[in-house]
């Protein structure tokens, strides 16, 4: 799957190191040693990035491992993908929604927010 | 003890095909053809390598020197080009070529004194990859690769041929034993079959009402190498449908996988039975070592992540799954399928078994999924299916031209058809491209 250039280049904004690979018809972009929120435990971690419809959701950030000390959420998701294993927590989005890569990548890192 | 060190090479069979074509054409005067076989390496711990076969490029006829000292000589344009491709694309490579004989074959004197030093080269290019130097013959193979980021030349201890049927070649100290009684009756599967049942690694995911039944034939029928998974203890509950569990294993909490193990093992006690009380994505190098998966889990988003993991490693799925329904003006349905799932031909979502609204209504209900209605017979019959397909895609017995991948099961009326819509299924998978098995590379943006 492609995507924007531009948008691309403005995820990179918050993630340098930005990379991408395909699996099961996916496009997944890894945020290498990406700097969570304040209060988070630990402080950095790779971060998975799908922005299309996956596993019954719009879109899904997966986490290398589920972070402490941020607000209750529900970490319903413990999946491989791409030979690792990611957690995730459930967070809805409306269908039809037209957000660049970045701001669907911030929706779903608000949460992480105090 | 020292551990055994495991190289497996896997080719799909369409690329497998492709080589064998290319290599049989006649050159203007080279006596042998050559190609390069792209690689890339799932390292699974550090005793086991799964090496699979990404692509073939044949070498252009204009790239062959007139040696008639040599079966082929190829010149130094063709070898740079290979190792500009192993830089680009972060795939190994194998030198392939042909000995136009039967059975097993080893490298002549010229391949030992000129094919290490192009490995190393390809090598040099990328000391991550898998490089070496992969020799044919009519339906045997002779592969030294190096999979290390020292160079160093080791045989492969196995090369699969990924298909249906399958083709195996094993390799290393495997005394012959005279045929068993046990098996006697079912020498029509092949003179190689119990051989073959002996050696594949066959991985069971899920040890349920479908999985034990699976786990119990398997047995019987001699296979010998069982990697399997369940993080689950047994509950009353399952006793109608779990095979070889037993009412006092109830009270103790015994775990699915002991329960699987002892029936196993009191069929065929000289079978090793590889045991993960967890989640198969806890213990991924497990899995990645099976040659064989069959799937009895039960949710799409399970089934999703099996499939995806299986086909990284050109693992070839079974699944299996059964669900009671209530329609109403009829009453209860007994639905199930059984689905094979062979890499570079359609997956399940190419056959739209597995779609993004499945997963969705899936998503939305989690939580509340209760006991759903299961009950041991069309377990059963799906299971059986199951394991014919098993055994026919490691012995081919039953000389299928294409193997039925999608067959589903009406529980009320006994019967067992193919999916209606498989014409209509895209002839290679373009979810899971077959260049993209491996280790996941990801691309810097």
């Amino acid at each position: 799957m492609t995507f924007d250039p531009t948008q691309i280049d403005e995820l990179k904004m918050v993630s340098p190191d930005l990379s991408i690979a395909e699996e099961g018809g996916h496009t997944f972009f890894l945020l290498k040693n990406y700097k969570l929120p304040n209060g988070c435990v630990p402080e950095r971690m790779d971060l998975l990035f799908c922005p299309t419809p996956i596993n019954g959701y719009e879109s899904i950030l997966y986490f290398a491992q589920q972070p402490k000390g941020i607000p209750t959420l529900n970490w319903n998701g413990r999946v491989t993908l791409v030979g690792k294993n990611w957690f995730s927590f459930s967070w809805g989005i409306a269908q039809g929604r037209t957000d660049s890569l970045l701001q669907r990548f911030m929706i779903h890192i608000n949460p992480l927010i105090r | 003890m020292k551990k055994d060190k495991h190289i497996i090479l896997k080719i799909p069979k369409s690329t497998y095909e492709l080589i064998k074509k290319d290599l049989d054409r006649s050159h203007p005067f080279a006596f042998e053809r050559v190609g390069f076989l792209s690689t890339k390496m799932t390292r699974a711990d550090e005793d086991f390598v799964v090496v699979t076969a990404t692509g073939y490029t044949p070498i252009e006829d204009d790239d062959y020197i007139d040696d008639e000292e040599v079966g082929a000589k190829i010149n130094e344009h063709s070898i740079h080009q290979a190792m500009r491709k192993i830089l680009s694309s972060q795939h190994g490579c194998l030198h392939v070529h042909l000995h136009k004989h039967k059975g097993p074959t080893h490298p002549s004197f010229t391949d030992l004194s000129s094919l290490p030093q192009v490995a190393k080269a390809f090598h040099n290019a990328n000391p991550e990859t898998a490089c070496g130097y992969l020799i044919l013959s009519e339906d045997s193979f002779f592969c030294n690769m190096s999979v290390t980021s020292e160079f160093k030349l080791s045989p492969v201890s196995q090369v699969s041929v990924v298909g249906s049927p399958m083709a195996f070649s094993f390799f290393g100290k495997y005394p012959h034993r005279k045929s068993e009684i046990t098996f006697d009756r079912q020498s029509f599967l092949g003179e190689q079959s119990q051989t073959l049942f002996r050696k594949v690694r066959i991985g069971l995911v899920g040890l349920g009402g479908g999985g034990s039944h699976v786990a119990q034939q398997l047995a019987h029928l001699g296979f010998a190498n069982f990697t399997i998974f369940d993080h689950d203890h047994i509950e009353e509950s399952n006793l109608n449908r779990l095979i070889g569990a037993w009412y006092s294993d109830i009270k103790i909490k015994l775990k699915k996988t002991a329960i699987a193990e002892r029936m196993i093992k009191k069929v065929h006690p000289k079978a090793t039975v590889n045991s993960y009380q967890c989640r198969w994505q806890d213990d991924l190098s497990a899995l990645q070592k099976c040659d064989i998966v069959v799937s009895s889990v039960d949710s799409y988003l399970e089934r999703s992540q099996l499939e995806a993991a299986c086909r990284a490693v050109l693992t070839p799925m079974i699944d299996i799954g059964m669900d009671v329904h209530n329609i109403p003006d009829f009453g209860n349905a007994i639905a199930g399928q059984v689905i094979l799932s062979m890499p570079g031909q359609a997956c399940m979502r190419c056959m739209k078994f597995l779609t993004e609204e499945k997963l969705k209504i899936e998503a939305n209900r989690y939580g509340n999924t209760g006991g759903r209605p299961q009950v041991v017979w069309p377990n059963g019959v799906l299971a059986s299916t199951a394991v014919g397909i098993t055994v026919d895609l490691i012995t081919g017995w039953a000389n299928k031209k294409n193997a039925e991948t999608y067959l589903c099961y009406d529980g009320n009326s006994g019967h067992i058809s193919g999916y209606l819509g498989a014409e209509y299924w895209p002839k290679s998978c373009h979810h899971f491209l077959l260049e993209n098995t491996g280790s996941a590379i990801f691309k810097k943006l």
